[in-house]
């Protein structure tokens, strides 16, 4: 089981805390849409990434767990 | 859950079934429902073609059946018909997508499990069980028997009143067996708006599939095939597509509400450059603008692409994509001031 940060789309409203929080993992795009890496949360991450999730203010972000497959 | 919404400009497949053969969509439907023990059947149609829904509600009337039926039109226009959206169409909320964390199958707080389909799926459904696997495979191939829904363009592409006419092929022919014809086009955008671009003399090599593996044979999507006439520019072809796409975005997702809308600016930019024949070779001023417009092309794709609650983005970035891919000496022409076509 490896995990993954999923961004809610509808929701997000480009704050770009997510990328302040997790600047390893997350990137702004040009209109400030954070650009999520879409290899995994690595173990040591996953403190950070669930602050990142908390810290959304439009709580558009969701860290969930993916099977080793997909 | 029936969804023939079709909300794909270029098809007709879905609507043909529900005028012509409305009781084979809602046999193959009844059956499944029987099977996994629902009890009531949703069919959403489109809410911008009337008959169809009039079609449905009368063949309902005709069923003598146990099931409770119910029938929604979509109001939310192109994305209207992506299977979340139809979800919370039915669901008694706007008809817009959503992102979904769990399949439809499994249910959610949101919404009940559903199984939801295309209309086309549950007539073969209905095929199959008439005519048992050994009929349904007499067309087909031994990998994937039966047949498949397409439904086929005039030469306008973006000309919505051209005629389209709906056949049904066997999986395996060649997309030059279905489209064959004495003048044959240029290329054909497969999959519709949302698909990809196909050179002509690749139609003998690529069949038709549901199966598409990477790399493999373009996606059939809802079964558009698009021809381009000869004499027609396939970048003015797609910056057109594309400009309808931004249009039709409802702006609810950050990447497509900014990023397909310029994606269509710089695709049109791009197609206006090839224009200016007279410009000298070199560095005529028209063209300059459209400098790395094939790099900036792939890149807005790539900025869109996934990055949406529905398939919207993805299917602009598809078309994107190929556009550079299969039309790169017409790109390259462009942005010399010059166009091929």
């Amino acid at each position: 089981m490896t995990h993954r940060l999923v961004v809610d789309w509808p929701r997000c409203r480009a704050h770009g805390v997510c990328a302040e929080v997790l600047p390893e993992l997350v990137w702004l795009d040009p209109w400030g849409y954070p650009v999520i890496d879409q290899n995994g949360v690595a173990p040591e991450l996953i403190g950070l990434a669930r602050r990142a999730v908390s810290s959304c203010p439009e709580l558009a972000l969701r860290l969930v767990e993916v099977d080793g497959n997909r | 859950m029936v969804n023939g919404a079709e909300s794909e400009p270029g098809s007709a497949k879905d609507s043909a079934l529900l005028l012509v053969a409305p009781h084979l969509v809602l046999d193959g439907a009844e059956s499944v429902a029987r099977a996994i023990g629902a009890r009531r059947i949703h069919v959403v149609v489109s809410g911008s073609r009337p008959p169809v829904e009039a079609a449905v509600t009368r063949a309902i009337a005709q069923r003598d059946t146990e099931i409770a039926w119910s029938v929604a039109a979509t109001t939310g226009g192109f994305v209207g018909g992506h299977s979340s959206a139809v979800l919370e169409l039915v669901a008694g909320r706007a008809n817009r997508p959503v992102t979904r964390w769990a399949p439809a199958a499994q249910g959610s707080r949101r919404q009940r499990a559903t199984l939801l389909s295309n209309a086309e799926t549950f007539a073969q459904t209905a095929a199959l069980s008439a005519l048992g696997a050994e009929g349904y495979g007499a067309l087909g191939t031994t990998d994937e028997p039966g047949t498949t829904l397409v439904s086929i363009g005039g030469d306008g592409i973006v000309d919505t009143s051209a005629t389209t006419i709906v056949g049904e092929v066997p999986h395996g022919v060649s997309l030059e067996d279905v489209l064959g014809r004495r003048q044959p086009p240029v290329a054909v955008l497969v999959g519709g708006y949302h698909g990809t671009w196909v050179p002509w003399h690749a139609a003998t090599s690529v069949l038709i599939t549901r199966r598409p593996g990477r790399g493999g044979p373009p996606i059939l999507g809802p079964g558009v095939l698009l021809p381009l006439a000869a004499g027609r520019c396939p970048i003015q072809v797609s910056a057109e597509v594309l400009t309808f796409l931004a249009a039709a975005r409802i702006g609810q997702c950050g990447p497509c509400a900014s990023g397909l809308p310029e994606l269509a600016a710089v695709t049109t930019a791009l197609s206006r450059a090839g224009r200016s024949r007279s410009a000298p070779l070199g560095h005529p001023p028209a063209a300059a603008a459209a400098g790395d417009a094939g790099d900036q092309v792939s890149t807005l794709a790539s900025l869109i692409n996934g990055r949406g609650a529905c398939a919207h983005p993805d299917g602009a970035a598809r078309l994107a994509y190929s556009l550079v891919a299969v039309f790169a000496d017409e790109v390259e022409a462009h942005t010399r001031g010059r166009c091929l076509t």
